[in-house]
């Protein structure tokens, strides 16, 4: 019979700083310092709001729907049946974390449809869709369709704004979506199904007359559950607490290995072995988001436009992402920066003596790219003149492909971790187009491809 | 090839003992002059010295302790050109674990299920007619996107080139290595002395774990200085695992638990990651009076009417609990239409309660809380090139969240003499999370 250890983990602030004194030579041993150690190895795993995928004007001058009135008999507006992805992300979720979606939006603008052989104008509006498919620890899935419809413009034409300036900053509004979940997980085995190991792929799309300024879809805390007889190399949080962190511990009266010795349906917790696994997994399994990028334009892409164009090469040397004039590394020219992976250095990779005063991470890299039919292809993800990692690409295929390596990230914000994508043709004599990629940092374990 | 930026030049005396010998070390020898007899002293913690030879050194069979097969990294400190050849490292009579040179190529080669196999080779970067110093690694670990047994491992071979500052790797996959504990030898294929390297090693390690190439790099290469970071920093404390039975019965269990509470400790941060982190590509020019950057996009700042908020660089994200400031890197290109003196200019960071003081969300305080930091006076001629540009910092800032734990973070643009003519664009920008228990002592 199954036995299951579950906590709520909505609203968790603080991962407590338990006290390392008590535990020192010659003191005498405690009840309470102990129980606050494991109570504290309950708590990383409710910090967990990172962001997974974002939509944003990334510094564009103008809206994709134009605040003019439709031009009757051609397609002027988008159709507000057209789904119009602008973004796309693969990754692991954090144990016990589920989705959220804020969207931070301008008026929604006029739309069009298809009536009789003409465009016609059919209304404002617009609806942001965020579309998963959900992965779990034994490779089942499950696919999930979320739509948030956004605030429409009320003016002539639909338009954006009236003219003023500073226009947009009044025409903003927010909307949205909490509790994003890939089944209902009101028993045990679902959120223990969702605790082991979750990889989603996450897709952002547009219908109709969508004005997006920023779309986050990251995660938030929501429970975590192990059944007693999982594996030990899959707990991240001691689980103490009864039903949340600071909910009621088992009696803890000296030190154990494990509460119960049972094989089946026992109890790991409350011991030193615990202790041991849980500090190993979450430096194994836990860690920050880094990068998400995909070449979505708002000013210059096309209202007909279904998938995002990306950066197109057939160069068999490195070319810059985005920047295809960058053909090499530098820390000196634009980049993404990951030094704030810093705060998520495992000991293993980082010992004081040899790497005192920097920083690497273990990460996964993925991208999704298109490789013309008989035509290979290189992404480069680097970090430091010596820190990259490479992912190879298939020829004929549109989809996700993935690396695992190590990059330099310094010790944390002030110390800079410039961080470039490059990409090539490896052979063939087609296009190899990259995106969108995700970054993130990630150890030695078995992840969905 | 990408080309190292720091100087190189260092070696040795940039390196200490603590730097190379790792816990993980069980041999490692040098000498500045690669003679054998001193090359021979196993200044590791194992303290085992080899035997010297002519131009090798060995460790007659059985050599177990170099009978390590899932996990290890295998440094080697070299002289050579690319006529140079022979065996760098051997283990076993036939050479079944071996690294290899030939005409400026370095192969990696093991015995897998009873046949010899090269797992990766690569060109060292640089190589030339004449002698250069070349630092060697040759680092495995389990793959950890294994399909079975063929490619259970994954190597990752690399090659700096100290004299000119390139660099080069290569990664592969493949099977585990079959167990061998004949005699191990570093600079020939044997013993006696068969496939002598012709190059010179002044040093070579062998550690039983994998190491990327940064702490080989800082292990022998480099003398980094200490970082200024804006907050606090966070590393995980090694808890010994269960498989070293310091958690078992009869074991005390006051040193397991005291490293396990200083790790937790390091935990509050390990899920902060960057709040943006953005590349821009269309680029917009921002200028002086805000002709080209639409007005209608801009917004005043509250506190300051000479400088404007854009749109474009608003985000909405949610900010850990555990932080306290968000910290800005804007990579920025100035220039003028009119080539001359370029204007005084700086970039600000905004974080703020609710985006902007024209509409507040339903998420939104009843307080419009806001805070600003500053870049310093820019007045750069960077050209209007593709690739010009520099990197500013700005902030630390302090938070300012809304109800549901978010903040709207924007930037802010100012220009002394708002003219036509200045041009500025943003090119990247990180928002990063940074806990700081540090007050500036005013409001920012």
């Amino acid at each position: 019979m199954a036995k299951y250890f579950k906590q709520s983990i909505k609203t968790d602030t603080t991962v407590p700083r338990p006290a390392y004194e008590p535990f020192e030579a010659r003191q005498p041993a405690r009840k309470t310092p102990l129980v606050s150690l494991f109570r504290a190895q309950d708590r990383c795993v409710t910090m967990g709001r990172r962001v997974l995928l974002t939509q944003s004007l990334r510094g564009c001058a103008a809206w994709l729907v134009p605040d003019t009135d439709p031009v009757a008999g051609s397609q002027t507006h988008p159709l507000n049946t057209t789904v119009r992805t602008v973004a796309r992300g693969k990754l692991e979720l954090t144990p016990g974390h589920m989705l959220r979606l804020s969207v931070l939006c301008g008026l929604s603008g006029q739309t069009q449809r298809v009536g009789g052989a003409a465009f016609v104008e059919d209304g404002a509006g617009g609806t942001l869709r965020v579309t998963i498919t959900w992965t779990d620890s034994l490779g089942a899935t499950e696919s999930t369709t979320h739509d948030v419809d956004l605030p429409a413009s009320g003016l002539e034409f639909a338009a954006s704004i009236d003219g003023s300036e500073g226009g947009q900053w009044k025409a903003l509004r927010v909307v949205e979506l909490s509790g994003i979940f890939p089944e209902n997980l009101g028993t045990n085995v679902a959120r223990n199904r969702w605790t082991l190991g979750t990889t989603v792929e996450v897709a952002i799309a547009n219908i109709g007359g969508c004005r997006v300024v920023d779309a986050c879809v990251s995660e938030e805390p929501l429970a975590i559950a192990y059944e007693a007889d999982d594996t030990s190399a899959r707990w991240v949080s001691h689980m103490l607490g009864n039903a949340e962190p600071g909910g009621t511990p088992p009696s803890i009266t000296h030190p154990y290995q494990r509460l119960s010795e049972s094989v089946a349906d026992g109890d790991p917790r409350g011991g030193t072995w615990h202790v041991q696994d849980v500090a190993n997994n979450q430096a194994l399994r836990l860690g920050p988001t880094l990068i998400t990028w995909g070449y979505y334009d708002e000013d210059d892409a096309g209202i007909t436009t279904t998938e995002v164009a990306g950066i197109t090469t057939t160069s068999s040397t490195f070319v810059g992402v985005p920047n295809t004039s960058i053909t090499t590394w530098s820390n000196t020219q634009q980049g993404w920066d990951i030094s704030a992976a810093g705060y998520a250095r495992p000991y293993q990779h980082n010992h004081p003596s040899a790497v005192g005063n920097d920083g690497v991470i273990p990460v996964r890299f993925r991208v999704y790219y298109t490789c013309g039919a008989t035509t290979t292809g290189v992404a480069r993800i680097q970090s430091a003149a010596d820190s990259w990692v490479d992912v190879a690409l298939s020829a004929g295929t549109t989809g996700w492909a993935t690396a695992y390596g190590y990059l330099r990230c310094g010790q944390g914000p002030g110390d800079p971790a410039t961080t470039m994508a490059f990409l090539r043709r490896a052979s063939g004599a087609n296009n190899v187009t990259l995106h969108y990629l995700s970054l993130y940092r990630s150890g030695n374990f078995a992840v969905a491809a | 090839m990408p080309t190292w930026g720091e100087d190189w030049g260092g070696l040795w005396g940039a390196t200490t003992d603590a730097q190379v010998l790792l816990p993980d070390t069980i041999w490692f020898g040098d000498d500045p002059t690669g003679t054998p007899a001193n090359l021979a002293v196993d200044e590791s913690q194992v303290a085992t010295n080899m035997t010297a030879a002519a131009t090798w050194i060995y460790e007659a069979a059985p050599a177990s302790r170099f009978n390590v097969l899932t996990r290890w990294t295998m440094d080697a400190l070299v002289d050579m050109n690319n006529t140079d050849t022979g065996r760098i490292w051997t283990q076993g009579g036939t050479g079944r674990w071996r690294i290899s040179v030939a005409a400026g190529v370095i192969s990696a080669t093991l015995q897998i299920g009873a046949a010899l196999v090269t797992v990766a080779t690569l060109t060292l970067p640089g190589v030339s007619g004449s002698d250069e110093r070349f630092l060697i690694s040759w680092a495995a670990e389990p793959n950890p996107a294994t399909t079975g047994a063929s490619d259970a491992l994954r190597t990752e071979l690399r090659a700096w080139n100290i004299t000119d500052g390139t660099y080069d790797q290569t990664v592969t996959t493949h099977g585990a290595r079959d167990t061998e504990t004949g005699a191990a030898v570093w600079g020939a294929g044997s013993t006696a002395g068969a496939s002598p390297f012709t190059g010179v090693i002044y040093a070579c390690r062998f550690g039983t774990a994998f190491h990327h190439s940064q702490t080989v790099r800082e292990s022998f290469l480099s003398n980094v200085a200490p970082p200024a970071l804006l907050g606090e920093s966070r590393r995980e404390v090694i808890v010994p695992p269960k498989s070293t039975g310091l958690g078992d019965d009869g074991q005390l269990a006051g040193p397991l638990f005291l490293r396990a509470a200083l790790d937790t400790r390091q935990r509050d941060l390990w899920l902060a990651g960057p709040l943006v982190n953005e590349q821009y590509w269309d680029l917009v020019d921002h200028d002086g009076d805000r002709s080209v950057s639409n007005l209608t996009w801009c917004i005043e700042d509250p506190d300051d009417a000479n400088r404007y908020l854009y749109v474009a660089y608003l985000y909405r994200r949610p900010v850990p609990p555990s932080v306290n400031k968000v910290a800005a890197r804007v990579f920025f290109q100035q220039y003028e239409t009119i080539p001359g003196s370029p204007d005084d200019f700086t970039i600000t960071l905004h974080s703020m309660s609710q985006p902007g003081p024209l509409y507040r969300p339903p998420t939104s305080p009843a307080t419009y809380e806001r805070h600003v930091a500053s870049s310093g006076i820019m007045n750069e001629e960077h050209g209007s090139g593709a690739t010009a540009g520099e990197w500013v910092d700005i902030g630390p800032c302090n938070v300012a969240r809304d109800l549901q734990g978010y903040t709207y973070l924007c930037l802010g643009f100012e220009s002394r003499n708002q003219a036509a003519n200045q041009r500025w664009r943003i090119k990247a920008l990180t928002i990063n999370p940074v806990f700081s228990t540090v007050s500036a002592g005013a409001f920012t």
